[in-house]
């Protein structure tokens, strides 16, 4: 008799599971690892929940977003599944101190990388019945991991303090050597691996090639001029973020707002939910903006920029035409455009004098916190991140080579992969006798692609029918009629 | 004469209040509110509490930026490390005066950290009041902190009739009371509230809608915030968000430790040498305690004929000027302590004139 589907009834108000998460979740219940590409809005988070609930023990979440973990904990609670916790950074002393006492009692707990590493963390988990480990957005470990979640390559320590619990893996993108890195770095032992196309065929994928920084304005401004509404346009810096928002609501007439790091969180939470509501037609941002949003209705995703890798930007164009309908990547670059990812790309890491300083200085403590190395050297947190975690393990190793040589060579090293990746979406981009998405595709190892069409632009060209009728701006209401509709008055 | 910025304005308006007698660190420090004994001192002597606290996100290496600029355009001068303003920096504030309607409320020190915890409440209960009434139970909340979040629960109406009264209430009440502010401050406060279907505007949308630059914008909503908070008693609601926040935390912790020592009849010495601190750091808080206390014993520290010679000449002199001070009470020996602690708590309007 199939136990499943009734406690999947009970418990989730699901009558069916959907392609997939059987599959996934019985080998999880049965103790086995799993890896799991699954396309956003497919039903991911099932994939641990329902496991969570049906073994004994606690089930350990490692999420990165933090706005995620809550509204997760949230849902939880209110389909009456109330022993979910989640714990972050955003706790006080006290309600980090209850959670923690308490952990045997809960059957699912968020966690951010971050804190899974507090020492007092690890000793309760030491101490617990861990039902499983789940990594969430485990692409971070790859894309990321590195630099700049350090943390989450320690995920593996953590995972045999707690006794080797059955692990899950889950993202929405990860290329083919992703997979392989995510894998290996969790130490994954056979795994279920499963994984759904990436491809996306209602969205048409555009890529033009233009002289200068002014004829790729002009196109913006013609293409925003007719373009089926609400769109996304990405870019690299905060500033050029604030200048085409500008641009835009200027010369098109459009609400438009940017989004990046620099503004603060509050602002950012208004501007996130201005897009929700469809308050806002287009939105320029930098790669700040996106990670969790899940918005139906958008219509095209241009990068004014391109982006690092494949991978980001299969992330960043899957954004649009999540209901289904037609929609739109377009990518506008010129020949300078390679210039500024590349000087990001040596901003990542610490530089070499900071190495040498950091190497040779004889009062540095053997078990250095970041905080440490923050402190006395006035590095950026990141690169302070990056060196503690690299220094420790140097000092694990057999230590034959110098500390100085070592942290180069493991930079040396990540460059040099960060760069052949950049270098095949530029590849990418300039190939003009290949179809985009065959190609595209091809980078996460799959082979067999469906004839779609509108496929991209060496397939065919194809202008996007506007079925939608812009809408006449509203009139401002007066605080006053402000006031009475936010109260029902 | 050119139209300064919101922020280099203010700056002129304060460095002219502050009699060309500080240096441009402390007005740096009084308008991004730093809570340290010397800057509250600052703000009590020369009755400048309004501008505490009114760009607290003002980056240093801005700041540098925006008063070299003044330098460079003759507002201001600087005389050994004092901040002067120039006659073309006079005529500039006049100027700026004459048009400006200063918000009716605006004070950063009396309200700085509880008018952000009393808008957070605020606007937390506005939009869940305002999206629950919609029947929306799915929503991004503007504010996730955990302690606001807790402040709602407690205070969350539960039945259906209680959240219609409870909107109804803050209706009127939120009506009557900015119908007394300006219009766009109304407009700013208003127009930075979520609800249903209705979200709130970022400073730069803002910015672009009234056509004020965004500092000025978070100014004046700022202003209407602490005015709110300031009649937050003619409204059950609003007085629900500010009952217990009003004038806590006014001393700094580390002054509240000292005076704890103190209050056990503990003398200076003793407390700087158990507390492991310099005994200047002592003074310091004991000059912070002075200048909030009515009942401050200062016969104790200072005495009254020593009081009296000290008012005296700050008043003859029209300084505040430790320096100038001392030297003018020569042939009397005066230490800064004294001086200081004298000014500080004589510097509240309340005490009354020895």
């Amino acid at each position: 008799m199939d136990k499943l589907k009734p406690f999947l009834e009970k418990h989730f108000g699901h009558t069916t599971f959907k392609e997939g998460q059987r599959q996934i979740i019985e080998a999880v219940i049965n103790g086995e690892d799993v890896f799991a590409m699954l396309a956003t809005g497919s039903g991911k988070s099932l994939c641990y929940q329902f496991p969570a609930l049906w073994k004994k023990g606690t089930a350990i979440i490692v999420s990165p977003l933090l706005s995620l973990m809550e509204n997760q904990v949230q849902e939880l609670k209110q389909s009456g599944i109330r022993q979910a916790a989640a714990y972050n950074s955003f706790l006080s002393p006290p309600e980090k101190e209850h959670i923690l006492r308490h952990l045997a009692d809960y059957k699912i707990v968020y966690i951010s990388p971050e804190s899974l590493q507090h020492p007092e963390v690890a000793s309760r988990l030491e101490k617990l019945n861990v039902s499983l480990l789940a990594v969430d957005e485990a692409h971070c470990i790859s894309q990321w991991g590195h630099e700049f979640r350090t943390d989450y390559l320690r995920i593996k320590e953590i995972r045999r303090l707690a006794g080797n619990p059955p692990c899950i893996a889950l993202t929405a993108t990860a290329s083919a050597d992703a997979k392989k890195d995510i894998i290996e770095k969790l130490e994954l032992t056979n795994p279920l691996v499963h994984c759904d196309s990436v491809d996306r065929p209602n969205i048409y994928i555009d890529v033009r090639k233009k002289k200068n920084e002014e004829e790729k304005r002009e196109t913006l401004r013609e293409e925003c001029s007719r373009l089926p509404l609400p769109g996304m346009i990405y870019v690299n810096s905060r500033l050029k973020a604030e200048e085409l928002a500008a641009f835009i609501r200027e010369e098109n007439g459009l609400k438009t707002s940017a989004y990046h790091g620099g503004m603060s969180n509050e602002d950012r939470r208004l501007v996130q939910q201005q897009f929700l509501n469809d308050e806002i037609d287009v939105i320029c941002c930098t790669n700040a903006f996106g990670m969790g949003i899940n918005k139906p209705n958008i219509r095209f995703v241009i990068h004014y920029h391109y982006s690092k890798d494949m991978e980001s930007f299969m992330q960043e164009i899957g954004r649009a035409g999540r209901d289904g309908r037609q929609s739109l990547s377009l990518v506008l670059y010129d020949a300078a455009d390679g210039m500024l990812p590349r000087r990001m790309l040596e901003h990542e890491f610490p530089s070499e004098e900071e190495i040498r300083m950091v190497s040779h200085d004889p009062d540095r403590p053997e078990w250095t916190t970041s905080r440490f190395l923050l402190e006395r050297y006035g590095l950026e947190e990141v690169h302070a991140r990056f060196l503690q975690f690299y220094i420790h393990k140097w000092y694990q190793s057999s230590r034959t080579q110098p500390l100085e040589d070592f942290i180069s060579s493991v930079i040396q090293r990540r460059m040099e992969w960060k760069l052949q990746k950049l270098k095949q979406k530029e590849y990418w981009l300039h190939q003009k006798d290949r179809c985009r998405r065959t190609a595209l595709l091809e980078v996460f190892d799959e082979h067999n692609k469906n004839i779609v069409t509108p496929c991209c632009d060496v397939c065919g060209e194809y202008t996007m029918h506007v079925y939608q009728q812009r809408k006449e701006r509203e009139s401002e209401l007066s605080w006053e009629e402000r006031l009475k509709w936010i109260l029902h008055q | 004469m050119q139209a300064l910025s919101f922020r280099r304005q203010m700056f002129l308006l304060l460095a002219e209040r502050m009699n060309q007698e500080r240096s441009i660190q402390a007005l740096y420090h009084i308008l991004t509110g730093k809570k340290s004994s010397q800057t509250i001192q600052d703000i009590k002597w020369y009755n400048v509490t309004y501008y505490f606290r009114m760009f607290p996100y003002w980056k240093e290496t801005d700041f540098e930026k925006d008063t070299n600029e003044l330098q460079y355009l003759r507002y201001i001068a600087s005389d050994n490390n004092r901040v002067m303003i120039t006659e073309q920096g006079r005529s500039q504030n006049d100027n700026f005066r004459m048009f400006y309607r200063w918000p009716p409320v605006f004070n950063g020190w009396l309200y700085g950290k509880n008018a952000a915890v009393f808008w957070k409440r605020t606007a937390l209960l506005v939009q869940c009041l305002s999206q629950t009434l919609a029947g929306n139970r799915r929503f991004l909340p503007v504010f996730e902190d955990i302690s606001v979040q807790h402040w709602l629960k407690k205070n969350w109406p539960k039945t259906i009739e209680e959240k219609q009264q409870t909107a109804f209430i803050l209706f009127n009440d939120l009506r009557n009371l900015l119908d007394e502010l300006d219009e766009r401050d109304a407009f700013l406060f208003m127009n930075r509230l979520t609800g249903y279907h209705l979200t709130g505007l970022t400073w730069t949308q803002l910015s672009n809608r009234l056509q004020m630059s965004e500092d000025e914008c978070y100014f004046r909503f700022l202003g209407s915030v602490h005015f709110l908070l300031e009649h937050a008693d003619r409204s059950a609601v609003l007085h629900q968000a500010a009952s217990d926040l009003v004038f806590r935390d006014v001393l700094t912790e580390t002054t509240k430790k000292t005076l704890r020592y103190m209050n056990e009849g503990w003398g200076m010495e003793r407390i700087a040498r158990v507390r492991n601190l310099k005994m200047s750091t002592i003074e310091d808080h004991v000059v912070e305690i002075a200048s909030e206390q009515n009942n401050f014993p200062i016969g104790d520290y200072v005495e009254k004929e020593d009081q009296n010679l000290i008012l005296h000449h700050a008043s003859a002199l029209q300084t505040k000027r430790l320096k100038v001070l001392k030297e003018a009470a020569q042939p009397k020996q005066l230490d800064y302590f004294s001086i200081r602690l004298t000014l500080a708590f004589y510097g509240r309007e309340d005490h009354g004139q020895a």
